[in-house]
């Protein structure tokens, strides 16, 4: 069977803890794995774009400590867990010395990347996202995310047509008791005009994306740790979920 | 008319052709000779810095250039020599203790000008996968193979750069260690 993997799984199988990588193995053995440049653009822009702040905000200050801070005080939500769990980790890997910080934190970055396609047979592309062509470059030194915005207004990917093969899944998800009100109203919406798709509202419906990409497809199935947000999505796309057990870690 | 001070060094005595000196006198004479010393030591000083800087001392730099280098091979044996300890071994502290002294020869190669910045970069992410692997299991003889591959790569001059970073760490995985901290 193919398995989707979902931008959780991918995040896990790069940066999860040894315990949680043994999880994933297990449900993952035998199969042969596929992601999508959806997927990808979203790793991009959660983890590398995390990432790359990490690395900005360390070479602005050159200071453990306050490096530190300006996580605790300036970064919000998940990326601030994400970045502060990397940081004190690397920081205590490196010894503490400023130096090696930097190389490590420069050495890690041509790995993230590249870790994305690790063991993958397959990355589908029918939603052609922009976000998943964004790259690193570097300006005397520092490293800067480039191509990582996608705008509502041009033509940059084919979500649009994406959806417009897909109505009869939307229309499903929308008779779904389970399935998210303000994801069904972003459907509605976008289903009356399909610009609304795009941008913020992509984002949103990430999950019904993913989800959506493996679905009429034979033999396929899909794996997220986020059970409670695609359990619904794959009952009314007819997709088998899989998820590694998380509990007792 | 007392001595008027000129730059640091010389002093100008009223009576010094006569030799009338007295005590103070003396002791300026005592202190322009130690800075003339000085200043000589400096001249020659300066002599040599600017044979260094010269094309002439080719085989001076060349004669540094292999101190380097040979230190640099001695800490490569080194650590290699440790690796080889950790063959057969099935304690863990033993493995900690053993890591450690990788890394203490890893720290010295790092800071080794000889070291270009490409092997440099390698040393700095084996120093991090031994640090983050050394406590987790022991190292299993294909583990060390890899390690010594690594040393056996530092030690060669025409290794290929191309995307040897991401090769370093597949090979790494590869072989089961654990490349990049926990973020997750």
């Amino acid at each position: 069977m193919k398995v989707v993997l979902d931008t959780t799984i991918q995040i896990d199988r790069i940066f999860g803890s040894n315990k949680r990588l043994k999880r994933i193995d297990e449900v993952l053995r035998g199969n042969e794995l596929i992601s999508t440049t959806y997927v990808l653009g979203e790793y991009f822009y959660n983890i590398v774009n995390d990432y790359v702040t990490l690395y900005n905000i360390f070479l602005q200050e050159n200071d453990i400590e306050q490096t530190g801070c300006r996580i605790t005080e300036k970064v919000f939500g998940r990326s601030q867990g994400r970045m502060f769990k990397l940081f004190n980790n690397l920081a205590a890997n490196c010894d503490y010395d400023l130096e090696l910080i930097k190389d490590n934190l420069d050495n890690y970055l041509h790995i993230i990347i590249e870790r994305f396609y690790d063991e993958l047979v397959e990355v589908l592309n029918e939603t052609e996202c922009n976000k998943a062509k964004a790259f690193v470059t570097y300006e005397d030194g520092i490293p800067k995310l480039e191509n990582i915005f996608c705008s509502k207004k041009e033509e940059q990917c084919q979500i649009c047509e994406f959806w417009k093969k897909r109505k009869e899944k939307l229309e499903l998800l929308l008779e779904n008791e389970k399935y998210d009100d303000s994801l069904k109203d972003i459907i509605r919406k976008s289903l009356l005009k399909a610009e609304n798709f795009k941008g913020r509202n992509c984002q949103k419906l990430g999950d019904t994306v993913i989800v959506s990409e493996a679905a009429g497809k034979e033999e396929m199935a899909v794996c997220s740790s986020n059970r409670q947000d695609f359990e619904p999505i794959c009952e009314s796309m007819g997709i088998k979920l899989i998820s590694p057990d998380y509990s007792n870690l | 008319m007392d001595g008027v001070k000129k730059k640091y060094t010389t002093y100008i005595y009223p009576n010094k052709g006569n030799i009338v000196f007295n005590y103070e006198a003396l002791l300026d004479i005592k202190i322009d000779n130690k800075i003339n010393k000085y200043e000589e030591r400096i001249d020659e000083l300066d002599k040599k810095v600017d044979f260094l800087l010269s094309k002439d001392n080719k085989g001076l730099l060349k004669k540094q250039d292999l101190k380097e280098k040979s230190s640099t091979n001695i800490n490569i044996e080194k650590a290699e020599t440790i690796i080889d300890e950790l063959r057969d071994n099935d304690d863990i502290r033993i493995q900690i203790q053993c890591t450690t002294r990788i890394i203490n020869q890893l720290d010295i190669l790092r800071k080794n000008y000889n070291i270009d910045s490409k092997k440099r970069k390698m040393i700095v992410f084996f120093r991090s996968v031994l640090k983050i692997n050394s406590d987790l299991e022991i190292f299993s003889e294909e583990q060390l193979e890899e390690f010594r591959n690594i040393m056996a790569a530092l030690q060669n001059d025409e290794m290929e750069y191309d995307n040897f970073m991401v090769k370093m760490e597949r090979e790494f995985r590869r072989v089961g260690l654990r490349t990049m901290v926990e973020w997750e």
